[in-house]
């Protein structure tokens, strides 16, 4: 038999027993709505979600951490970096070095009057920065380069400029600091540094200078002069290159001065050997190395390493897992929330598979009606020499083509069901219906929408519609599998049969 | 063309055995109008539908067109009575949501057969039954006679090698009933086909090459008739008047 034909024989007899043929693709409509609006309930939450997250910060950041490795991984040292880098989807690796080796403050202006005190200096990759995609406020990343005598190229954050104090007033004074003013929901600073194209800082008043355009000195502690009774200062004068467009959910980059690895470890020599000749000379020096691991850092404390992709994020993070590290990211939180949405998902969708299969019960029972129905049929095409494949072949399409049917009604009435749920406000006040009743929240979406204000509450893809008619086809088809069988199974005398 | 060899055939009901056919030898040549005759009970439909491979036999072999088809398997042997073989039923077996002509192309539409040709093959068929007229017509909008002739044109219409036929004039009336079986004979003659039917009415049998009489399952008769015999119990039957409805 041909295909054509079989289908063409398949439809007509469906067409032939309209009433129930409707009613039975009603069922299936019924429980391909409810998978599909459950879905896109659930894709809805998940965006909301990743929308919220987004707020919170870099999703395709992880941070590698030597602590809680397990026992026997290698260091996590430039060579890991390195190897991090070669990791499929990792277009940045780079780590946040902070150093336990050395001290300092960072002085401003005349009689160094300014002072950032115990300043943040971080130590990176300077080729990762951009990578990792940081944003300049103004100048450039370039900071690889070793500067002239004791000049360091630096970067610093847009929060950086408020860790300078001013030394000449007392540390109570409310005029001390330029403090970050925040907006009212505590979401952004105001008053961050703001630069147009030329350089040139466009907010001087919030700052006490413009840190961009001053000169910085850097001075590394290296040692007590007990017969001075003060400190013993080496200074190295830090310029600044560019300014890096923070975020709040970014503190460290933020507010530091950022210099490379190789300046670092440069400074780390030199504290060293100043430390070493002045403790030699003069005696009784107390040693400045912080963290009790003098001089032998065998690593980073952590390491940074950008994804290109969130949806690649998992398999990343698998493989630095792999190597024996912990990790941390936002993909990773992003994960432990969306594993809370999906067990209300599996809760819905489980509704949802049971209306699904009720519609699947209904279309063996139609089968199976139409086949007892037609048994004496059965037998005369079997008498007159059909195969069984093709007897076969015509319930299953029947079935098929049910399913096939409510699949479609059903994405086209999903589709209005959607609709209406992403409107629901704007029709009940259409409607000129009073309701307090927030139907976001009865989904479990009510936290979301006051964070993530134009979150849709139904989101259909079009793989959405694809998935689900391919799924109610196949439904269809399963359910027409035993009715199909038993056609099989008929006798061809039943075509002599009760004569 | 049909050969059969110690063909037996019980049914087990509960406990109780029927024994349906006993030992049935039987060689039934090419073109040969065979009837099966005997009282009801006797075994005639089992020995049709044993000889149409619609039924396994306990025992024995069926051999048509020197194929052994008690052997073949359910999808073999549909194939094969696609290709050799043509059933002609008591109660027409029409399909209900198909027209005449469509009824008639569905054994074409079942071998594969292009619409186009399937209709066109049909169609001639159907004019040689003389129910062309009918061709687009429903099996409920016709009459027995019509829809038998339907249903003669269906077996015909893929030129088989033997057609088979349990009672097909059982449900007409004693007019329609000439009709239809000189309609039948027309076509088995011009085709050359091998015709096997049943009946329990002798006079009708009696237009056979061969008359095959059953009792309890066991053939009592075989008997084989001349073409001046075959002719005059042809000349018989065709000019009794049939007022009464009786032979
Ligand atoms: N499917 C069956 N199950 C049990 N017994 C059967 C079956 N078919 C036929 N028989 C029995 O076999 C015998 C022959 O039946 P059948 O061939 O239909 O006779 P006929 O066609 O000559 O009237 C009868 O006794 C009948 O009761
Ligand atoms: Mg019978």
């Amino acid at each position: 038999m041909r295909l054509l034909d079989l289908f063409q024989f398949s439809t007509d007899n469906l067409r032939r027993r309209k009433g129930r043929t409707i009613l039975t693709i009603i069922g299936v409509v019924v429980g391909v709505c409810a998978i599909v609006v459950m879905i896109s309930l659930g894709i809805a939450v998940n965006r909301a979600t990743d929308d919220m997250l987004k707020g919170w910060g870099d999703l395709t950041k992880i941070e590698v951490m030597r602590w809680g490795a397990q026992s026997g991984t290698p260091d996590l040292d430039d060579d890991m970096v390195a190897q991090f880098r070669e990791i499929p989807h990792v277009v940045g690796a780079t780590p946040m070095y902070q150093t336990t080796e050395f001290y300092g403050n960072i002085a401003a202006g005349s009689g160094n009057r300014y002072l950032a005190e115990g300043a943040m200096i971080v130590g990176v990759d300077p080729t990762a920065l951009e990578a990792m995609g940081y944003e300049l406020e103004t100048g450039n990343f370039d900071i690889a380069g070793s500067g002239m005598g004791n000049r360091i190229p630096i970067l610093i954050g847009n929060q950086t400029p408020f860790s300078f104090r001013d030394a000449k007033k007392s540390w109570s004074s409310p005029n001390s600091m330029k403090s970050p003013m925040y907006d009212e929901n505590y979401i952004e600073i105001t008053n961050l540094p703001n630069y147009d194209e030329n350089g040139t800082l466009l907010n001087p008043d919030d700052f006490f200078f413009d840190v961009m355009h001053s000169k910085l000195t850097f001075r590394m502690e290296v040692g007590y002069d007990e017969t001075r009774q003060e400190i013993k200062y080496k200074d190295y004068e830090l310029v600044p290159v560019g300014m890096i467009k923070g975020s709040m959910n970014d503190w460290m980059v933020s507010n530091s001065f950022i210099m490379s690895l190789d300046n670092m470890k440069k400074l780390e020599k030199d504290h060293k050997r100043a430390v070493g000749s002045s403790s030699g000379g003069g005696g009784g020096m107390v040693s400045y190395a912080y963290g009790g691991q003098e001089g032998t850092v065998e690593g980073y404390d952590s390491v940074f390493v950008k994804i290109d992709d969130v949806d690649n994020m998992a398999d990343a993070e698998k493989q630095i897992k792999e190597i024996g590290y912990q990790i941390s990211s936002l993909s990773e939180t992003r994960d432990q929330l969306m594993g809370q949405v999906a067990q209300t998902q599996l809760m819905l969708g489980g509704l949802a598979a049971i209306s699904l299969f009720v519609a699947a019960l209904n279309i063996m029972n139609t089968m199976t009606m139409a086949i007892t129905e037609r048994t004496r049929e059965i037998g005369v095409m079997k008498v007159l020499g059909c195969s069984l494949g093709n007897i076969r072949g015509m319930f299953l399409v029947e079935s098929g083509a049910i399913g096939f049917v409510g699949g479609i009604a059903g994405c086209m009435i999903s589709f209005l069901l959607s609709f209406v749920l992403n409107h629901i406000s704007q029709i009940l006040s259409f409607l000129q219906i009073q309701s307090d009743f927030d139907i976001a929240s009865a989904f479990g979406l009510g936290g979301l929408t006051s964070q993530v204000p134009d979150a849709k509450l139904s989101i259909i893809p079009l793989w959405l519609y694809l998935f689900s008619l391919v799924f109610a086809t196949i439904v269809g088809l399963i359910s027409g599998i035993a009715p199909a069988n038993r056609a099989v199974k008929i006798s061809s005398l039943e075509a002599i049969r009760h004569e | 063309m049909i050969y059969t060899e110690a063909l037996r055939k019980v049914y087990v009901i509960g406990k109780e055995k029927v024994v349906a056919l006993a030992n049935i030898n039987l060689q039934i040549a090419q073109g040969e109008v065979c009837c099966i005759v005997g009282q009801s009970g006797s075994g005639k439909s089992t020995l049709l539908n044993m000889l149409a491979g619609l039924e396994k036999p306990t025992r024995g072999i069926v051999e048509i067109a020197g194929e052994n088809i008690t052997t073949m398997s359910e999808n073999t042997l549909a194939n094969f009575r696609r290709q050799n073989l043509g059933f002609i039923f008591q109660s027409y077996n029409l399909l209900p949501q198909l027209t005449a002509v469509e009824n008639v192309a569905l054994p074409l539409m079942i071998s594969g057969r292009p619409k186009r040709e399937r209709l066109h093959r049909a169609k001639k068929v159907l004019s040689q039954m003389g129910v062309e007229s009918r061709a687009t017509h429903k099996p409920s909008e016709m009459s027995g006679g019509q829809q038998q002739r339907v249903g003669i044109a269906r077996a015909f219409v893929t030129k088989p090698k033997v057609i088979f036929a349990d009672e097909p004039t059982g449900n007409l009336d004693t007019h329609t009933t000439k009709q239809v079986l000189m309609a039948m004979l027309a076509r088995v003659k011009k085709h050359g086909t091998t015709f096997v039917m049943v009946t329990h009415e002798p006079k009708l049998a009696a237009c056979g090459n061969r008359i095959i009489t059953l009792l309890d399952g066991k053939v009592i008769e075989n008997k084989i008739q001349t073409e001046t015999e075959i002719e005059e119990n042809r000349r018989i039957l065709f000019s009794e008047t049939s007022e009464t409805g009786e032979f």
